[in-house]
């Protein structure tokens, strides 16, 4: 008697198979990921993928937002121009630098819509403007990252993995693995950290980049300030200081600058303390590219910051140094 | 929770999948309940309040269709016929307060000037599709069905989840009876390969095709009043529009038609490759196959049909189209839409009569297959300008440059495309915009071509999955992809499912979600 081969129907085989190759992928992904991390190159979880905007969010996620008294945001003007220790260490609140980077004032304003009832604590928030943070404001960028994904990776109820599986873009794990490795563009910037969440350039990057302005920003500046008024919540509009050589051929006259600082005081009350870091008078010495201070730079801009919130109802700093807006 | 979301594929699929097949061992009255809490779920994710208002909206059609079928068994149709236009209409009041209560408000205000204190309408999900089930459902016990159904098979029946959001629009014959049916109980390999297949392929269409092509076209038609398109832009966005609509709706009725099946459940097709089509006519029998079949049975043929001569068939099918375009959003440019088409009907009618009179006088007279294809889809194309425009402003500004009214091209374009092809060169064009911006956008045209070329010559989903014989197409060749289950498709479907992956990432919504 004949032993009959037992086979699989055609339909099961191509379950079986199909059901294979499926795990065979993602276990090949999973095993990627974990040869990226051991070398260290893997990226921050893909929130936005984008890396320097990852990373600030896989910080907050990571850190304790409800006891935080201080907070600065904005775009990588406050990411990479302040010193977080400075306010600690001089005005004694919690401090943390929440800003990531290319943010347009209508995303910083969503971020702020985000952080804002998460520190109960917040008594002020320093938001450190560039020029180009106004260069576009459209409502379909704006809301640039899933608030709902961080909060449940910040609390738990998700693993911090998930974003890799969420997000998971191939070209961009693979182009931040090589310029990591490489140490090239922006993603290989060597950086001065202050441990609360700032990263300060400490050697020059070759950017020169162009200034147009959109007025549909301002309004998302008035946001803010509605936005902290109904918190009780100091609102700080810090200017970050800018290149005066790149100032002197990209904008001549001064009259885009002037302009831009007028229309973002005429968007806010005279309730916001307005800091205009231009009274620094920094030469381009002082700066890693047109927008960025070279460290330690960064220390005199925060002390320059904190030395005008000392007038807080709960400093004693003089009056005199406040500039209002309006 | 959209069929093209992490949560949806690995999470909520899997679960209701296995649980299905090993709460059907306990019986199929316990999967039954399953696939509907299932259901209920998969809608209540969307938004609880509202998962409540589809639940009572179901039961109140339930109770009102078992009166009918009461009234009608034991009194006859003409004493039901008040609780079935009773239900009917209610179910049209409902509809039309949620999706058109603003719209209406802002038409009247527009004529007389008369504010409406109105808040805005939240557009429950589903409900024109769902709307249109049940008032189906009425109307059929009114025409003396009588079937009979429990309350929990009537709600499968309007909740089924791979349909519920955005179709087919199903029939309750099409799809009670397979509920009852002990074999949709059991796992059966072939099926669910089937399903796979679907469902991947609508996969590789949405993420690949669709999402792309909406990158490509709406943007133009956004800024079409702040900057008029050319000739050259305005019928590559409307084209790119025609192709993303195309491969969004029917990618997400693929991937609904694979979902019942991986259940053992057929859903019927949506699309049969419409852009093929060598008629308007012929496109209404391809495109969104299921709501042509609701608008036949259960407008045109109720007002009369072609039962009261030529003038009023006519006025029958523009009031259809008018009403379908209607349908689709409330807005005037989808009652232009609709309107449009209606007026195309009108004349392939005409043209119909002309070239049968012609035919039967011994002189026959015919455009042929290739000019009567071209002449299809420039009519349909021109029509979409009005579906895809926000406003009726942008809609004129891209007909305009459609008509060549705005010149050939915009001078930003045409500057670009003199120094790509005859100044710089595309190594210069590509150093100004930096190398992923330039790849990006050539991706984008090659995606514009790729789809293009996947709808003309290609064969459609369910002529590949499920054999079914189409006369079109183009080539034999082309015409033998088919599916075989065995080793190379499960690598295939494997691979796709994985391509899949690595554009899952941006989760866009289907465009017919809005509607």
């Amino acid at each position: 008697m004949l032993r009959r081969r037992r086979t699989l129907a055609r339909p099961t085989l191509f379950l079986v198979v199909f059901g294979l190759t499926s795990m065979a992928g993602l276990l090949a992904i999973a095993a990627v990921h974990l040869l990226l991390a051991s070398r260290d190159v893997l990226a921050p979880p893909p929130y936005v993928a984008t890396w320097c905007i990852d990373q600030k969010l896989d910080f907050l996620a990571r850190s304790d937002l409800e006891e935080v008294e201080l907070a600065a945001i904005g775009s990588s003007g406050a990411w990479r121009n302040l010193d977080m220790t400075v306010f600690v260490d001089d005005l004694g609140l919690n401090s943390i630098n929440a800003a990531p980077c290319l943010l347009f004032a209508s995303q910083t304003a969503y971020l702020a819509e985000y952080l804002l009832p998460r520190m109960p604590k917040l008594e002020v928030l320093v938001v450190s403007f560039l020029a180009r943070d106004f260069e576009q404001c459209v409502p379909e960028d704006e809301k640039f990252f899933d608030q709902r994904l961080l909060d449940f990776v910040s609390d738990g109820r998700l693993p911090r993995w998930l974003p890799y599986i969420s997000g998971f873009r191939p070209m961009y794990l693979a182009n931040f693995a090589r310029a990591r490795a490489a140490g090239t563009g922006d993603v290989g910037i060597k950086i001065h950290e202050d441990g609360l969440g700032s990263a300060v350039m400490i050697e020059k990057f070759d950017w020169w980049p162009e200034l147009t302005l959109s007025d549909a920003c301002y309004a998302h500046v008035t946001r803010l300030e509605e936005l902290t008024q109904s918190r009780n919540v100091t609102l700080v509009l810090a200017l970050a200081p800018n290149d005066p050589v790149w100032r002197a051929q990209r904008d001549p006259d001064g009259s885009i600058l002037s302009d831009w600082q007028k229309k973002l005081r005429a968007s806010v009350s005279s309730e916001v303390i307005f800091i205009d870091s231009a009274e620094l008078g920094f030469q381009s010495d002082r700066f890693a590219d047109p927008y960025h201070l070279m460290h330690p730079n960064q220390i005199e801009f925060s002390r320059f910051i904190a030395g005008n919130l000392e007038t807080l109802p709960n400093n004693s700093a003089p009056e005199s140094t406040l500039q209002p807006g309006g | 929770m959209l069929f093209n979301s992490h949560i949806f594929i690995f999470l909520f699929l899997p679960v209701t999948l296995t649980c299905f097949f090993l709460l059907a061992r306990l019986g199929p009255q316990v999967a039954r309940y399953w696939l509907l809490a299932a259901s209920l779920i998969f809608y209540g994710w969307w938004s609880i309040p509202f998962l409540g208002l589809l639940i009572a909206w179901m039961g109140v059609n339930y109770l009102i269709g078992n009166q009918i079928a009461k009234l009608h068994a034991e009194k006859g149709p003409d004493v039901s016929r008040i609780w079935a236009v009773g239900g009917i209409t209610a179910n049209l009041l409902a509809l039309g307060y949620y999706k058109y209560a603003t719209f209406f408000a802002g038409t009247v205000t527009a004529l007389t000037g008369i504010e409406f204190a109105m808040g805005a309408v939240i557009l429950p999900l589903a409900i024109s599709f769902h709307t249109f089930q049940q008032i189906a459902y009425l109307a059929d016990l009114q025409r003396g069905q009588n079937p009979k159904y429990s309350l929990s098979d009537y709600m499968l029946f309007v909740s089924f989840f791979p349909q519920l959001i955005a179709g087919p629009i199903v029939h309750h014959y099409e799809l009670v009876p397979q509920f009852k049916d002990s074999n949709t109980f059991k796992f059966q390999d072939d099926r669910f390969a089937e399903g796979i297949a679907y469902f991947v392929i609508g996969l590789v269409k949405k993420l690949a095709l669709a999402d792309p092509l909406s990158g490509l076209a709406a943007p133009l038609f956004a800024a079409a009043t702040g900057s008029p398109p050319g000739f050259g832009e305005a019928w590559f966005a409307a084209v790119a529009f025609a192709l993303g609509l195309y491969f969004d709706f029917s990618a997400y009725s693929d991937m609904a038609i694979g979902l019942a099946r991986m259940f053992g459940v057929r859903l019927p097709y949506n699309f049969n490759s419409p852009y093929k089509s060598t008629s308007i006519i012929e496109f209404w029998r391809r495109w969104h196959m299921t709501l042509s079949r609701f608008l036949r049975d259960y407008l045109y043929i109720p007002l009369g049909g072609n039962r009261k001569g030529p003038t009023r068939r006519s006025v029958n099918l523009f009031a259809t189209m008018l009403l379908g375009g209607l349908w689709h959003g409330a807005s005037w440019t989808f009652v232009v839409w609709g309107g449009l088409h209606g007026l195309y009907l009108l004349i392939n009618h005409a043209w119909n009569g002309f070239t049968a009179r012609r035919a039967t006088a011994g002189r026959p007279v015919s455009l042929g297959p290739a000019l009567s294809q071209v002449l299809t889809l420039l009519a349909v194309v021109f029509a979409w300008t009005f579906f895809a425009a926000p406003d009726f402003a942008s809609a004129l500004s891209v007909v305009e440059g459609m008509l060549g009214l705005n010149g050939m091209l915009r001078p930003e374009t045409a500057e670009l495309l003199s120094q790509t092809v005859f100044v710089a060169g595309p190594a210069h064009v590509m150093q100004q915009s930096g190398l992923s911006v330039f790849l990006t956008q050539i991706g984008k045209f090659a995606v514009f071509f790729a789809a293009l070329a996947v709808v003309l010559f290609l064969p459609n989903s369910q002529e590949v999955i499920d054999r079914k014989r189409s006369d079109d197409d183009p080539s034999p060749v082309l015409s033998r992809i088919r599916f075989a289950p065995g080793v190379a498709a499960g690598l295939a479907a494997g691979s796709m499912f994985l391509f899949s992956l690595t554009l899952m990432s941006d989760v866009r919504e289907f465009v017919y979600f809005q509607f």
